[in-house]
């Protein structure tokens, strides 16, 4: 509180004319920008550089059949899993995967950072298509290429994509014993005919036996590593065996996934779907808003409100249901779609969101990779045989350590761009943080954004914010001691809190001020809003 | 003549016959913007000179033919053309019959003394009825046309021939097969040489779509249209004396060549070299190039009396040209002396060497009916905007401009345009000539207003005692083009003044079942009833005296959708009239949007309050709050409509692949709001203030 009494001081003083006592903010993390607080001279902005990058996604892109909403980048192999065709394509896709693994070139961050080894990746996540369709000693396989290459902790977060009707529990134990300490589960729906109309190739029955299934398993999973834990320590305490003893612990989590504004969903079976969700106790749970994408059979049929099509109202009762129940339930809505039990959020999705400061290695068909600051994301090929073509392109992996072969150019990292490069670098930036930023509970840390992209940027998103109707956004200190609507916050009413404090003041450090939406009011219409900001925004004009 | 009665398809026929250009080449040849040729009309009025060869006396004759725009819009560029012409083809589509056009045209022939030459054209289409066309040309015109419907004279042989050999048969004979649909257009010609006629009443049968009968429309130019020559001679008594002259019927801009003109000469010779001087202006240049529009233009060293050709001067700028000015050929450092019609006081100077010089009957300037707003569509191109109307208007001058300031859509100009149309094409011609996008607001009539509470002395103190009383009354009057110079608060305090609004007069011809329905149409736009006539059996002639606003908006769709398209209008100024003028406002959330407002009459702004709210309502985009959007006269609300709030608006996933995905959907969203305009808190998209324009004019 007293921060952002403090900020609104100088606030006044600046109206008034006098600056205040600004100190250059020593960097507060390890990987912090090269940041200026000067916004005459654009070109000394650069993009602050990527932490060493320590994700992986993996794409795994088998189903079975193509649901009506899907507009992925799948492969459909039809009902015959089981097949020697099948798990020979696979073996080949794996293989490739493993291939492009091998020769994907280390993020610049990590090779500046110097020994690859000491960046063993701490996340991976398999997402499809359908995962669970690929045998556990393929993914295996995946793994260990990962294992090889970029090294993994051993309480790395490994999560996987399952659809119920795929696994049996001999087959989920497979993929735990392979590594996997996460599952997410894509029921979507507990209802016969939501299911049906939705395309998708498993029913109610076998979404609750899957979620029974996968529940028990990581309880067991967890039973187990706690004991091999305390036996460990144990011994290390005996043996003093140095690594064991650091070994953490693996933790094992499951996320329940639902979609919100399926065809012929109601308020009755949607709250009734919350239910039965929350009664499998999951770790975690993922609930998506149906999005009509063009060129799916969706687009084609439906139309909001018209026939088994939710209207908006009804599907905005739904997402406030959904906040409504699984909060009551203990699970934080960390972020627009997720839910987690407290210690649960999902450690990679939060990589994406913190794409500012975090990378990601990515793997297989249409997978998107980022490892570079300065650099757009990298997709690869949609297309199966395009992909191939492309890992097959790929230049064998040559250095012996992660210096000698980057991503691109290390050049990049140090070249210097134009005033316009600079700013498109700069408000291109800005955009994403806003976007990602204010779609989660942590929302945006203003210190952090004067002192990336300007003194001048908080005060403008406050500005925007406070034009929009009360109950969306609040400003808070981090600390959440003194929150209040951002619409009643008089306009020009921040100044860099991190930077007027003194160093010296513990207790002011690192209770920064933040904006985010409000749940489920402002989160709810969180597109508008960030668009609305963006459109908006003076900062962002030139992009 | 009516539109897409076939005159630029004629036009094409013509140009063919008289070898100009080769057969089967592009259609409505004449027609050159892109806003002609994308709409399949006739905008801006062509000049071409043709030759054609007798084919009994293989004398070869020079004529000069004008094809003219047909939409009411473009009147103006019709009565231009006919002061410069010495006959008319009176076409009419004898499968349609004569429309309210072809009697407008048809009087502005006889005002300009013309030799008319009627033609019945589309005789090859199964439902043509020459009889009927004849009859209603009798009816309407008082035309005394003989029973035989094509009466060339027996000298031309072989037209005739041509003609009674297919006489009768459908589709005549396909000499000039031109398979496709044809167009519109009035065509005026003009010639050098011709015999005058002792016999002018026939109807011309012809189809300019296979080319039938177009010999014997030549062979009746030929015959019956007078040659130009002389008349304006009559009064030099000696040639020495007389300056060649020349009128200046239409100039557009070449980025090359500067101000192109397209000139009528009248009198002498111009050649390279000479100094003309402007009566007009007094400018003073000398030709650089002379020529004819065959249509490609062909080079000539000179210009001869009844000449039509183009010429350029040392004068690159087209803004000093007026269209009607007259040119005059002065030999170096000589004095001359302009008469002017009432100003006979002679110099007192009576050298040899003064030359004396008569301006030509100039042409009836281009008068805008209806007023806009025209915006960039992006508040930093207004520069842009203005460089492309300059631009612009340099080849069309009937447009006015000058620049207003919105609060709602920023800088922009007020514009005023000959009709809807007119403005339609403006703009298409803004968008696809020069690239620039525009929004233009709904489109008004130009009012006048008496205050009442005028300084009395300071107007009195400004008029030259003579002519007090009228320039008097002119003074009173202010004329307001846009509802922001509208003061409805000082109207009121005056007390004593009023609003007046341009009337019309209205010639509608309808099918005779369906007059009731625009007897009605005219009484409730506040018509007056001036005449209500039969042309025919089967055929109407109304003449309403209505409001200009009335005929400016909708009256076109209204009309057609009341008649089934089976009614045509046409009209012409009539004045001014006393009417109760309100301006309507429009709010957006209590915030008066001033692009918005319209000043309408009293009677119609509930209605009007009503229809814009709704059409606001549609296309504001949903807010995060609860908009109110009302009309409001004089401060009190006489329509209101509610957008409610946005209910959801989330996208749900956002992982990996998804986030440079969503970025660019969010960088287009941005763009999206971007163009929209705040006002008060509300974002509204620029189709918002755009005008109730475009319908069914054109198309």
């Amino acid at each position: 509180a007293s921060c952002l009494a403090r900020a609104m001081r100088g606030a006044a003083q600046r109206a008034g004319g006098v600056s205040p006592p600004l100190r250059p903010g020593a960097p507060r993390r390890a990987f912090a920008a090269a940041s200026t607080d000067d916004t005459s001279s654009p070109s000394a902005w650069r993009p602050a550089p990527l932490e060493p990058v320590t994700s992986a996604y993996v794409h795994l892109p088998f189903c079975r059949r193509r649901c009506y909403y899907c507009d992925f980048a799948i492969s459909v192999v039809g009902d015959a899993v089981e097949s020697d065709a099948v798990r020979q394509g696979m073996e080949a896709y794996v293989d490739r995967v493993c291939r492009e693994i091998e020769n994907t070139p280390f993020a610049p961050s990590t090779a500046a950072a110097g020994d690859a080894k000491e960046w063993p990746l701490r996340t991976v996540f398999f997402g499809g298509g359908t995962p669970s369709l690929v045998p556990p000693d393929l993914l295996r396989r995946v793994l260990d290429a990962l294992r090889s290459k970029f090294g993994l902790e051993p309480d790395a977060e490994v999560s996987m994509e399952m659809d119920p009707g795929t696994f049996d529990d001999a087959k989920l134990d497979g993929y735990l014993r392979s590594g996997v300490t996460r599952v997410s589960l894509g029921v979507q729906s507990f209802d016969a005919d939501v299911l049906k109309l939705a395309g998708r190739a498993h029913t109610a029955q076998e979404a609750r036996a899957a979620c029974a299934a996968v529940a028990q398993a990581m309880r067991d999973a967890q039973k187990r590593e706690d004991e091999e834990h305390s036996r460990r320590e144990c011994s290390s305490f005996a043996s003093s065996d140095e690594f064991s003893a650091k070994r953490k612990k693996k933790s094992f989590s499951w996320s329940l996934d639902l979609i919100g504004g399926l065809p012929g969903l109601t308020s009755e079976v949607w709250r009734a779907s919350l239910a039965e969700a929350v009664f499998f106790a999951p770790d975690h749970v993922s609930v998506y808003d149906l999005q009509i994408e063009e060129g799916t059979p969706f687009h084609k049929w439906y139309e909001p409100g018209v026939g088994v099509m939710p209207d908006d109202e009804t599907g905005a009762a739904m997402f406030r249901d959904a906040s409504a129940v699984l909060r009551g339930a203990g699970f934080e809505h960390y972020e627009v779609s997720s839910y987690a039990k407290p210690g649960k959020r999902c450690r990679h999705n939060q990589v994406y969101w913190n794409s500012g400061r975090q990378g990601w290695y990515a793997f297989g068909m249409a997978a998107t990779s980022h490892v570079d600051a300065a650099g757009e994301r990298v997709a690869r090929p949609r297309k199966m045989r395009d992909w191939e073509s492309w890992v097959d392109a790929m230049p064998p992996f040559r250095g012996k350590n992660a210096s000698e072969n980057v991503y691109g150019d290390v050049a990049k990292e140090t070249k210097t761009f134009t005033e316009t490069e600079t700013a498109e670098l700069r408000a291109s930036a800005l955009m994403e943080r806003l976007m990602l930023g204010l779609r989660t509970r942590d929302g945006i840390d203003l210190d952090a954004l004067a002192s990336e992209f300007g003194l001048h940027v908080p005060g403008e998103i406050l500005e925007v914010l406070a034009e929009q109707p009360a109950g969306l956004a609040v400003v808070a200190t981090r600390d959440g001691k003194d929150e209040r609507d951002a619409a009643a916050a008089p306009a020009v009413s921040y100044s860099p809190s991190a930077l007027l404090c003194d160093d010296d003041d513990d207790a002011l450090r690192g209770s920064g001020t933040v904006v985010r939406l409000t749940d489920p009011e402002g989160l709810m219409v969180s597109t508008e809003v960030i668009s609305t900001l963006v459109a908006r925004l003076p900062s962002l004009e030139k992009l | 003549a009516h539109v897409d009665h076939g005159k630029s398809t004629l036009a094409d026929r013509l140009l063919e016959h008289t070898g100009a250009v080769p057969k089967g080449g592009r259609k409505q040849y004449l027609d050159r913007l892109p806003v002609e040729r994308a709409r399949g009309i006739t905008v801006k009025a062509q000049s071409v000179t043709l030759l054609h060869e007798c084919p009994v006396t293989h004398e070869t004759y020079l004529l000069n033919l004008i094809d003219t725009p047909g939409h009411a819009d473009f009147s103006f560029e019709v009565a231009r053309s006919l002061v410069a012409c010495d006959g008319a083809l009176l076409l009419v589509d004898a499968t349609q019959g004569v429309q309210a056009q072809t009697i407008a045209t048809f009087f502005l022939a006889l005002e300009n003394d013309l030799a008319t030459l009627p033609v019945a054209n589309k005789i090859d289409a199964p439902n043509a009825d020459v009889y009927a066309t004849r009859e209603q040309m009798v009816a309407a015109f008082g035309m005394d046309i003989p029973e035989i419907i094509c009466d060339d004279d027996e000298d031309f042989d072989s037209p005739t021939h041509t003609e009674k050999e297919h006489r009768g048969e459908n589709g005549g004979g396909a000499k000039y097969a031109v398979p496709d649909d044809s167009t519109d257009m009035t065509v005026a010609v003009q010639k050098t040489k011709a015999r005058v006629s002792d016999n002018p009443h026939f109807l011309l049968r012809a189809s300019a779509k296979t080319g039938f009968g177009v010999e014997n429309v030549l062979a009746a130019v030929v015959r019956h249209v007078p040659s130009p020559v002389g008349k304006d001679r009559a009064s030099a008594t000696d040639d020495t004396k007389i300056a060649p002259r020349c009128r200046l019927l239409d100039c557009h801009y070449d980025p090359y060549r500067g101000a192109v003109s397209t000139v009528q000469v009248v009198d002498g010779v111009l050649r390279i070299g000479d100094r003309v001087v402007s009566v007009a202006t007094g400018a003073v240049s000398e030709i650089l190039e002379l020529g004819f529009m065959t249509p490609e233009p062909l080079r000539t060293k000179e210009l001869r009396g009844g000449h039509v050709g183009f010429l350029v001067t040392s004068n690159r700028d087209v803004r000093s040209a007026t269209v009607g000015d007259t040119l005059f050929v002065a030999p170096r450092n000589a004095k001359f002396v302009v008469e002017r019609d009432t100003d006979l006081e002679e110099d007192d100077s009576s050298e040899s060497d003064v030359v004396t010089i008569t301006p030509l009957p100039g042409l009836k300037s281009a008068k805008p009916m209806v007023f806009q707003g025209v915006f960039p569509s992006s508040a930093d191109q207004f520069e842009t905007l203005r460089a492309a109307i300059e631009k612009l208007t340099l080849n069309d001058s009937s447009v006015v401009y000058h620049p207003e300031t919105s609060a709602a859509l920023g800088p922009g100009f007020r514009c005023g345009f000959l009709g809807l149309l007119h403005a339609d094409v403006f703009h298409q011609r803004l968008k696809e000539e020069l690239g620039v996008d525009v929004v233009a607001t709904a489109p008004n009539v130009p009012y006048r207003v008496d205050y009442g509470d005028g300084p009395l002395s300071e107007r009195t103190k400004k008029q030259s005692p003579s002519s007090d009383e009228e320039s008097h009354e002119l003074s009173r009057w202010r004329v307001v083009s846009s509802p922001s110079s509208f003061d409805q608060e000082r109207l009121r305090r005056g007390g004593v003044g009023g609003v007046q609004e341009p009337v019309v007069d209205a010639t509608i011809v309808c099918a005779s079942d369906v007059v009731g329905g625009v007897v009605e149409l005219c009484v409730e736009r506040r018509g007056e009833q001036l005449e209500h006539s039969h042309l025919g059996a089967k055929r109407v002639l109304l003449r309403y005296r209505l409001p200009l606003a009335e005929m400016a908006s909708d009256f076109s769709d209204a009309l057609k959708s009341r008649t089934s398209g089976y009614a045509t209008f046409d009209y012409e100024e009539a004045g001014w009239r006393d009417a109760d003028v309100v301006k309507l406002d429009v709010l957006v959330n209590g915030v008066v949007v001033d692009a918005l407002s319209t000043l309408t009459h009293r009677s119609g702004a509930v209605r009007k309050g009503r229809l814009v709210t709704k059409k606001l309502r549609d296309v504001l985009p949903r807010q995060l709050f609860e908009v109110a959007v009302q009309a409001s006269v004089n401060g009190s609300i006489v329509a209101r409509e509610t957008v409610s709030a946005m209910r959801k608006n989330v996208i749900a996933k956002c992982y990996g692949g998804d986030v440079s995905r969503k970025k660019k959907l969010l960088s287009r969203q941005k763009e999206g709001k971007k163009k929209m305009r705040k006002i008060g808190n509300v974002d509204v998209p620029l189709e918002a203030f755009a005008g109730l324009l475009g319908g069914n004019q054109g198309r």
